[in-house]
């Protein structure tokens, strides 16, 4: 019976020796997931707002994205881009990158080429 | 719907299966009234130029509005990052927007410190001269 009891304590001593060693483990885990989590974390609020309601883009925002191309005026219609004006083919993509990563609903483009 | 967003995603299929394969990070591909939106972290600058290299052979000249490709190479707070203009200077500007007072220039390819981003669009940065100040984020990848 003693013997029994002692047994139990052991088991009792040596497992919560694990749990302990278990739980520091877990602890340092964490430490090193803490600097990619906060990289996550800015990331889920850029891409978030395309699974669920849209943000809308501003008029302050559009216009930081389409100033270096004064040929090119752009309008916000119910969070749709439409562009007009006169672009060189060459300087296309780089303005369509900087208005789409603004994630507008829709990109209208009516622009000629020079 | 359900079959638009199935051709859609057929349509630019190969520029999804391209980001997948350059692991872009948290890449989402969703369907908003007939437009396809993709978006996602690309680590690198030159990622990103792929993908809208396709997107164009696809969709030439970005015409067909039915695509939304928001993958971006800006480089995230605490790194070293590049400034990828075309060839001109980037203004250092004193608050997030443009209609704030330049207060300093990064030189093309100057390598920069990103202390913080404010928002999708701009970035507060740090030169090796120790100047400070906002950035357009679109100029900056990672170094």
């Amino acid at each position: 019976m003693t013997l029994r009891i002692l047994k139990g304590t052991l088991l009792l001593i040596l497992s919560a020796g694990l749990l302990d060693l278990s739980c520091k483990g877990r602890e340092k885990d964490k430490d090193i997931d803490a600097t990619p989590n906060i990289d996550t974390v800015s990331t889920v609020d850029t891409s978030a707002p395309v699974t669920t309601a849209p943000e809308t883009v501003t008029e302050a925002q559009l216009r930081d994205a389409t100033k270096d191309f004064p040929g090119v005026t752009a309008t916000l219609n119910n969070g749709e881009v439409t562009l007009t004006g006169i672009i060189s083919r060459d300087d296309l993509p780089r303005l369509m990158q900087s208005v789409q990563a603004l994630n507008p609903k829709k990109v209208n483009n009516n622009l000629t080429f020079k | 719907m359900r079959r638009f967003f199935m051709a859609l995603q057929d349509k630019y299929k190969e520029l999804i299966d391209t980001a997948r394969n350059a692991g872009v990070q948290n890449l989402q591909v969703s369907e908003q009234n007939n437009v396809l939106h993709i978006t996602g972290e690309a680590s690198n600058a030159q990622t990103k130029d792929t993908l809208w290299n396709i997107y164009n052979r696809i969709d030439p000249d970005f015409r067909a509005g039915d695509l939304i490709l928001d993958v971006n190479a800006s480089a995230s707070a605490g790194t070293k990052a590049k400034v990828v203009t075309e060839s001109s200077n980037l203004n250092i500007r004193k608050g997030p927007g443009t209609d704030q007072p330049v207060i300093g220039k990064a030189a093309h390819h100057e390598i920069v410190t990103v202390l913080s981003k404010t928002n999708d669009q701009w970035s507060l940065i740090r030169t090796n001269k120790g100047a400070e100040g906002y950035v357009y984020s679109q100029y900056l990848a990672p170094a």
